[in-house]
């Protein structure tokens, strides 16, 4: 239901006067976000962007060198300038986008004019390097999201390379470590006081990049215990650990209504995660029925730090996901009658526990919900 | 406070305009190489199914390599030019920089490709599987390379496009 519809129900049942329901609407009003203007803008100023691109492409034979790189410079001079001039926010987002996307274009072109048949990786770090900055000058999640994925095209491609001249230990180290330093960064980042400042919208999104991270990889690093490595990843955990005490301590900067349960969970949630993917990364044989109990004890810890920060949304997909894992436990444990047997109890009681637990986290919402207007009143 | 606006707004054109910074400064790097001194070197199609791949002639350089003295771990290829021959051996890296000319050997593989128009004729493909094609580099002397030309029947390309046409 719209805004103005539940206010307005609210006006005839007497719960809003008239004055407060304007009030109300004219600061609604005030902070909408053009987003279909931007999005629009910004698939128009992609399709520009590639179409630029084609053009050159397609009139390859019939342009000099000179003239080729002549007007691309004019095109990266005038976007400079433009975005330096615009006053108007979304026109200003769009050249931020062109100018991003024509760097890279520009880098790949000079490398087809004197036949340089580089590497990707350096012209993606190269790419990062010299956009950035541009980056920098918009405000909105989309730009954020462009320069992330930016970011990481560099960083994959790059530990790639470098990854031929390495050892298998070292390259595990090294990859896992760069993503556990980027998660990391990026909740930091994301709850800087100076960028949730300047930037809003840029903080939001490595905020939720950063935590959507830590879910993805630490539900991704239970799954070793369906394989057996051996001392490869030993190396790879000392980083997760450092950033994992990092994080924990500085929690209480990460919420916005920092009460000490929230913390509490918060930094458990962290320390449970990360604490059992290093126990993962350990040499051990094959143990597969670890996989979903570790899997299910990291998403019961995502569940209880979500209840704790009062996120019900976050709290009932976590708790979709750990029925979803028991699901696919039941059929992966399927085997002799034995078996079978006492997956199924397992299952059940877990699932029996789980109904139980979500019950009494739903009852301590609702007797918030009931103090808080107490209070109100 | 003038004078602190100011500073931020140069700064700002400053940070605004290090693209066009960079990619000045890879046109220079790839224009010094151009005017560097020019190798000659046999190409050869490598795969006869797929040798235009998208827009890209891909090959195989004939460097005519001379026998290595002893095997080397970080290799490069040294040049060097005995008259009106080129003499081109393998070599530690920290050896080459008293070469004419050097290149790592892991970067021989970005060589090996030659951007081209999409509508360029088969005929092209076919002169350089037959090993008529040539590629001209030119090294600068701080160790910047690049492809200066590919030459079909020792003429440019593009020329020899003329007479490749009425080839069957």
């Amino acid at each position: 239901m719209s805004t103005t519809k539940k206010l307005e129900q609210w006006r005839a049942s007497g719960l809003l006067d008239e004055a407060a329901v304007e009030r109300i609407l004219a600061w609604e009003r005030g902070r909408r976000r053009p987003l279909m203007v931007w999005a629009l803008g910004g698939l128009g100023a992609l399709t520009v962007a590639v179409g630029i691109i084609s053009v050159v492409a397609a009139n390859w034979d019939a342009l000099g060198r000179g003239v080729k790189l002549g007007l691309d410079l004019v095109l990266l001079t005038g976007l400079a300038l433009g975005v330096f001039r615009a006053r108007g926010r979304w026109a200003r987002e769009i050249l931020v986008i062109l100018y991003f996307g024509l760097t890279l274009a520009s880098i790949a072109l000079v490398s087809q004019v004197y036949q340089l048949g580089g590497d990707v990786y350096a012209a993606l770090v190269l790419w990062m390097v010299l956009a950035s900055p541009v980056a920098a000058f918009g405000c909105s999640w989309l730009v954020a999201a462009l320069w992330l994925v930016g970011l990481n095209a560099a960083l994959g491609t790059s530990l790639e390379a470098i990854s031929s001249s390495l050892d298998e230990p070292a390259m595990f180290a090294l990859a896992i470590g760069a993503y556990s330093v980027q998660v990391a960064a990026l909740l930091f980042a994301g709850n800087a006081g100076w960028l949730r400042a300047r930037r809003p919208d840029f903080a939001k999104t490595f905020e939720i990049v950063g935590w959507a991270g830590l879910v993805l990889l630490t539900s991704i690093a239970q799954q070793l215990w369906y394989a057996d490595p051996d001392g490869d990843l030993l190396w790879s955990i000392p980083v997760p650990l450092l950033m994992a005490g990092l994080l924990a301590w500085r929690a209480p900067t990460f919420l916005s209504e920092p009460t000490r349960s929230a913390v509490r969970a918060v930094r458990a949630a962290i320390l449970v995660s990360i604490g059992a993917s290093a126990v993962a990364l350990l040499p051990h044989p094959d143990i597969d029925f670890l996989a979903p109990l570790t899997f299910i004890a990291v998403w019961i810890a995502f569940a209880a730090a979500c209840q704790q920060v009062g996120r019900i949304g976050l709290l009932n997909a976590a708790t979709a996901v750990i029925a979803l894992r028991v699901v696919i436990a039941y059929v992966e444990l399927f085997g002799s009658l034995l078996e079978t047997g006492l997956a199924m109890i397992g299952g059940g009681l877990l699932t029996i526990g789980l109904a139980w637990l979500w019950r009494r986290l739903a009852r301590g919402f609702k007797s918030d919900a009931e103090r808080t207007e107490e209070v109100g009143q | 406070m003038s004078a602190v606006w100011t500073k931020r707004r140069l700064a700002a054109l400053a940070a605004l305009l290090l693209p066009v910074v960079g990619t000045v400064g890879l046109i220079v790097r790839g224009e010094l190489a151009l005017r560097g001194s020019e190798w000659r070197f046999k190409i050869n199609g490598h795969d006869p199914r797929d040798l235009l791949r998208g827009h890209y002639l891909t090959y195989r350089i004939d460097w005519a390599e001379q026998p290595a003295d002893s095997e080397c771990v970080d290799c490069c290829l040294c040049m060097n030019r005995l008259g009106d021959e080129q003499h081109v051996t393998r070599v530690e890296c920290y050896a080459a920089e008293s070469c004419d000319a050097w290149l790592r050997v892991g970067e021989i593989e970005n060589l090996q490709r030659y951007y081209i128009p999409e509508d360029a004729p088969r005929q092209l493909e076919a002169a350089v599987m037959a090993g008529r094609g040539e590629l001209v580099l030119s090294f600068s002397k701080r160790g910047g390379m690049v492809i200066k030309e590919l030459l079909v029947d020792g003429r440019p390309w593009r020329e020899a496009l003329g007479w490749l046409a009425g080839e069957d």
